[in-house]
C-alpha cells in the first residue's frame, strides 16, 4: 500500500490537487515548477521541507497533458500512491494523473450544441387535411 | 480542508457572500483579506464577463508589461485563487492578493507564451518558517477570451 493522496479536480480550468491524507498541517509552497514548465509542480512543506502533495495550479490539464506526461518522464517523482477518490493504488504518479485525464478531461461529456436555425419561429401551418388521408 | 468546509465556504450563491465566509474562516486561522490593490484600474469594476463558459464580475484589470489587459475577477478570486491557498495550505500567502498589479506590471517574466504568461514578484520574501519565497503569477488567455489572473501562489525560493 502506497500513501494515500486526497484528490480534487476543479472543471473550471482543469485543475488538480493531490494532498496526502496523513500530512501534519503546516504552511506550504510551490517548488519545482520550473522542472515541469509551470504544467505541475510538487508542494512543500515550509517547516519542514517534506512534500505535501501535487498540482497543476496555473496551467491546464486539457493542454498540457501530452508535454507533463514527456517531463514527467524525464523527471519522474519517486514513489508510488493510493487515490480511493480515484480507485487507484500503489499507482505512480503519472498512472494517477493519466486517470485524472481520462476520467475528468477526456472522458468529459460534451454539452449537447443545438443549431440555431433562424430567429423566426414559423407559425403552424394546417393542412387542408392529413397527408395520410385518401383524396376524395 | 475538510469536505465538510469546502462546502461551507462554497454553500451561498452570491459570491459576497462566499468572500465573507473565506473572510470569517480565515480570520479563525488567523489571516486576513487584504485590501483590495490601489494601482489597478476599476474603470471597468463590476462588467460581467464570460470566462471559459462561466459569468464572472471584474474586479479591476492591469495592462502588463508585455501591454496586454489582464482582468481580475472576483469570481475566480474567491472560488479559485482562494479556495486553493486555503486547500494547500497556503492561506498565510493570501495577503499578497494585493501584489498582483504591481507583479504583472515589473515581476520578473519566467514564461511567455501565446496564451500564458507566468511572472514571479521581483521581491523575495520570508515566510513565517523563515523559508524564502517570491510570488508566482499566471495569467492566462482563453482561446477567444481576454486575459484574466489564472493563479497567485507563494514558491519556495532555493
Amino acid at each position: 500500500m502506497g500513501r494515500t493522496l486526497h484528490f480534487r479536480f476543479d472543471s473550471f480550468d482543469n485543475y488538480f490537487c493531490l494532498m496526502f491524507d496523513d500530512r501534519p498541517r503546516e504552511p506550504t509552497a510551490v517548488w519545482q515548477d520550473d522542472v515541469y514548465e509551470y504544467r505541475f509542480h510538487l508542494i512543500r512543506g515550509l517547516r519542514t521541507g517534506e512534500i505535501k502533495g501535487f498540482s497543476n495550479d496555473g496551467g491546464d490539464l486539457a493542454r498540457d497533458y501530452e508535454r507533463l506526461m514527456e517531463l514527467l518522464a524525464e523527471h519522474p517523482v519517486p514513489g508510488q500512491y493510493d487515490v480511493p477518490d480515484l480507485g487507484l493504488t500503489d499507482a505512480t504518479l503519472s498512472e494517477i494523473i493519466t486517470a485524472i485525464y481520462e476520467r475528468y478531461v477526456a472522458g468529459r461529456a460534451q454539452e449537447p450544441v443545438y443549431p440555431i436555425v433562424s430567429d423566426v419561429v414559423p407559425t403552424l401551418q394546417v393542412a387542408d387535411r392529413p397527408a395520410d388521408e385518401p383524396a376524395d | 480542508m475538510t469536505p465538510d468546509i469546502v462546502a461551507w465556504l462554497t454553500a451561498p450563491r452570491d459570491v459576497r457572500e462566499r468572500r465573507v465566509r473565506i473572510a470569517r474562516y480565515l480570520a479563525n486561522e488567523g489571516y486576513e483579506l487584504p485590501p483590495p490593490p490601489s494601482d489597478a484600474d476599476t474603470r471597468e469594476a463590476g462588467a460581467m464577463h464570460r470566462v471559459r463558459g462561466q459569468e464572472m464580475t471584474v474586479a479591476y484589470s492591469v495592462v502588463d508589461q508585455g501591454g496586454r489587459q489582464v482582468y481580475h475577477y472576483i469570481e475566480h478570486e474567491v472560488d479559485h485563487i482562494l479556495l486553493r491557498r486555503i486547500e494547500r495550505a497556503e492561506e498565510w500567502a493570501i495577503k499578497h492578493l494585493a501584489a498582483i498589479p504591481p507583479i504583472l506590471k515589473r515581476g520578473l517574466i519566467a514564461e511567455e507564451g501565446l496564451d500564458r504568461v507566468v511572472y514571479l514578484s521581483r521581491r523575495v520574501y520570508v515566510a513565517p518558517a523563515g523559508r524564502k519565497y517570491r510570488i508566482r503569477v499566471i495569467v492566462q488567455r482563453p482561446a477567444g477570451e481576454q486575459w484574466y489572473v489564472a493563479t497567485l501562489h507563494p514558491r519556495w525560493e532555493r
